[in-house]
């Protein structure tokens, strides 16, 4: 059973990615929700998404961190991690590289694509 | 009456005596006044002096001390001949603490290095180093050396050193990278809502909830349908030009704070324009009565320039065109103006007119009457590209005329030397030479194979398209031990064998195939790239191999070595190296060919003088190799020898490779 973790402290930007991708579940994939970066590492640990998708402004804890723990600290293998953003700056990207992100999303983005790429990565047609 | 007449001519001659004693004594106090009147000239002349001077000096103090900036100067030996309050004042010192002193024995060890930085840099100018300073503040200094004013030896008397303090300008930098980032973020959150939710509602009720209404449906209850549908493609439309007005508006914040990250990389124009024209494509499609004319010059040098922001500049200026345009055409041009490249978009559209042609590239103005026109895009595009564009030291302008189409064109410089990397050597008639080592004749290539072996393919790629229209077979290998199993296995007539590569480097293929009875009739030709510090024998080298090696002197070398025909020939080696005397040696004595090895430099040139050899190939270790090669030259019996250059890549280039070489 694929999982897909959405992270984001934002509700409303939650609810949307989740409204995006609910027609993964008919494809038996399985979408859980975390609203903070402590959060997040506990399901990451816990469940072992393939794919998360990691909003990186978020108090206490911000995204890269996050990814940077399960990435380069935890090493684990066979998550997909998709940085989501509303800043749009370069020094992001780097930082991003830095701390092991996969891929990276700029705000607002497309629904369409971003179910796209969640099929890609899981391997869904 | 005789002592009378006697007395009164000595009474005549003591009075004129006396006379003439006056007159000198006139003279001589004359003299005095005259000195005593300059004396007291030129002392008042030095008291005004000494005082202009007092004067001046007292100024520059007062500058001096009045300066923001804090000023140090000091000596060679770094001790401090000059200060000013300001330096003072911030490193809490009085003036007889720290005169005469070393700088390290009164300053923090900040200082020092800044002076050791800075002098070590001198030379360049206006180079600016951050240091801290006492207090938690931050300042920038800039340290010059003082030049004597006469020839000197060149070497600086002191230093002159100007901290100013940054404190204040790096805490508002920092302020407003935070704003833009933060009003990013402020304004792009609740964008992603709104656009997102929407583009979710018209995906469900299309999906989910219009296909379950009937076919049939009552007028009202259609229009409402219809209307849903429409409303939210403008929602969603409206929110996308947000989205747009956004990016830009943050594009010129962050142009304006100097907050943009530039990649600058060389390009090529053909390339760039086919990506940008690829991008417009959509804007074509839907605008079919506009059609695309691409004009770009051929074989234009590089760019040096971001990529990404050239391409923002052209798409700018293309969608522009196409959106102003109804009927007709817009036209790409890239051409060549000295060293520039000009690049013009030209439209068939509106035009703009004279009192608009100002102000096109204001922020948010856009052409035509407030009132009337409505603005279609942001107003931003423009002044964005010109930013862009002057940031790569470019221009860009507008040539245009109400009703008659604009041209929109920007300059860029070209990239300062587009030659290739490695120099190709000059042409020089080596025909004798050809004739008499080689029985050429005009198809020498056919029937003949060349293995050609490089780690790098596109070198491999050159050679091959060298060698196949003179009528050569050419195989290829990619490191040392492939070149010797493949050599046994095709017998080609040539090796040519690069000397740095990976797994087994040139030299040692070379004694592997030397020493083995398949492969050992098989010439070699050992074939590097030139390094800088070798131009300089250019004029005495006839032939030598470069990457790109010159086509005709490639040739030639081949077909010299793959011909078996002739006397032996002489050969002279100068190389240091003994292990690389010895294969090279064994491959040219392969070949059928004499060999003579001299080791030093000195040597070389009377041996050569005494052998006469026919061709000399020199290692560019050898100390001194140049001053070698223009010695052979220059004597009149060495006017027809072949000198053959060997000479490797620089270090750098092969990680890895340490043999020595």
């Amino acid at each position: 059973m694929a999982k897909v973790l959405i992270v984001d402290d934002e509700a409303h930007i939650a609810q949307l990615i989740e409204q995006t991708l609910e027609d993964l579940e008919d494809e038996g994939v399985e979408l859980l929700v975390a609203r903070n970066g402590e959060e997040a590492l506990v399901l990451i640990e816990r469940e072992k998404p393939e794919l998360v998708y990691l909003d990186i402004m978020m108090p206490k804890m911000n995204g890269f961190e996050v990814c940077r723990t399960v990435k380069r600290e935890w090493q684990l293998e066979g998550i997909t991690i998709v940085m989501l953003t509303a800043k749009g700056q370069e020094v992001d990207r780097k930082k991003g590289e830095e701390v092991g992100a996969d891929r990276y999303m700029t705000k607002p983005f497309d629904p369409d694509a971003l179910y796209q790429n969640a099929l890609e990565v899981l391997g869904l047609e | 009456m005789a002592d009378l007449q006697r007395l009164q001519r000595r009474f005549e001659r003591e009075r004129r005596a006396r006379k003439s004693a006056e007159k000198i004594a006139e003279d001589k106090t004359r003299q005095l006044f005259e000195t005593n009147r300059e004396l007291s000239g030129l002392t008042a002349d030095l008291e005004r002096r000494r005082a202009t001077l007092r004067e001046t000096l007292s100024y520059l103090t007062t500058i001096i001390d009045n300066m923001a900036d804090c000023l140090l100067v000091t000596d060679t030996e770094q001790r401090v001949k000059l200060v000013n309050r300001a330096l003072l004042q911030v490193y809490g010192l009085e003036q007889e603490d720290v005169l005469g002193r070393k700088v390290d024995e009164v300053f923090p060890v900040a200082i020092q290095q800044l002076l050791a930085e800075g002098s070590a840099g001198s030379g360049r100018e206006n180079v600016q180093f951050e240091i801290e300073l006492p207090g938690q503040r931050v300042g920038m200094a800039m340290v010059d050396p003082i030049a004597a004013a006469d020839e000197g030896d060149g070497q600086p008397l002191g230093f002159v050193t100007l901290i100013r303090d940054f404190t204040t300008a790096k805490e508002i930098d920092r302020m407003k990278t935070d704003f833009i980032s933060n009003v990013s973020h402020e304004l792009r959150t609740p964008l992603t809502s709104i656009l997102g939710f929407t583009k979710i509602i018209k995906r469900k009720l299309l999906k989910n909830i219009f296909p379950t209404l009937s076919a049939e449906l009552p007028p009202k209850l259609n229009k409402a349908v219809r209307q849903v549908e429409g409303n939210l493609d403008i929602i969603i439309a409206e929110g996308e030009r947000l989205t747009k007005l956004i990016n830009d508006v943050l594009d010129v914040a962050k142009m304006e704070a100097g907050k943009v990250e530039w990649h600058m990389a060389p390009l090529e124009v053909d390339e760039l324009v086919t990506r940008v024209l690829a991008a417009t494509a959509g804007l074509f499609a839907a605008s079919p009565q506009v059609e695309l004319v691409r004009e770009v010059e051929p074989n234009l040098p590089r760019l040096i320039g971001d990529v990404d922001r050239l391409m923002q500049v052209l798409i700018n200026l293309i969608s522009n065109a196409v959106k102003f345009t109804d009927v007709g055409s817009v036209r790409v041009r890239v051409r060549r103006e000295g060293e520039q490249a000009i690049f013009s978009v030209t439209d068939t559209g509106m035009g703009i007119a004279e009192e608009g042609l100002q102000s096109v590239f204001d922020k948010f103005k856009q052409v035509g009457d407030t009132l009337t026109d409505k603005p279609k895009g942001t107003g931003l595009g423009l002044p964005i590209s010109k930013q862009i564009v002057e940031h790569h030291g470019g221009h860009i302008w507008v040539e245009s005329r109400l009703g008659e189409g604009a041209t929109f064109s920007f300059s860029l410089p070209l990239e300062a030397s587009s030659e290739p990397a490695s120099a190709v050597p000059p042409r020089i008639d080596t025909e004798h030479l050809m004739q008499h080592l080689s029985g050429r004749g005009p198809s020498e290539g056919i029937g003949r194979s060349v293995l050609v072996v490089d780690d790098e393919p596109h070198i491999r790629e050159y050679l091959r398209q060298e060698l196949e229209p003179a009528g050569y077979t050419v195989y290829e290998a990619a490191n040392g031990l492939e070149a010797v199993s493949r050599a046994k296995e095709l017998r080609p007539q040539l090796i040519i064998l690069d000397v740095m590569m990976p797994t087994m480097n040139g030299f040692d293929a070379a004694a592997v195939l030397k020493n083995d009875p398949q492969t050992l009739n098989i010439p070699i030709m050992i074939h590097s790239i030139v390094e800088d510090r070798v131009r300089g024998c250019r004029i005495g080298i006839d032939r030598y191999l470069t990457k790109p090696s010159e086509t005709d002197v490639l040739l030639s070398e081949v077909a010299s070595l793959t011909s078996q025909g002739g006397a032996r020939k002489h050969i002279l080696v100068v190389e240091r190296d003994r292990q690389t005397t010895r294969i090279l040696t064994q491959s040219l004595e392969a070949s059928g060919d004499a060999v003579v090895e001299v080791s030093t430099g000195a040597d070389c040139v009377n041996r050569a003088l005494a052998l006469k050899p026919d061709m000399i190939v020199i290692d560019a270790n050898v100390a001194g190799h140049q001053e070698i090669v223009q010695q052979i030259r220059a004597e009149e019996a060495m006017r027809n020898v072949a000198l053959i250059l060997l000479a490797e890549r620089e270090p750098s280039a092969q990680p890895g490779e340490a043999d020595g070489e």
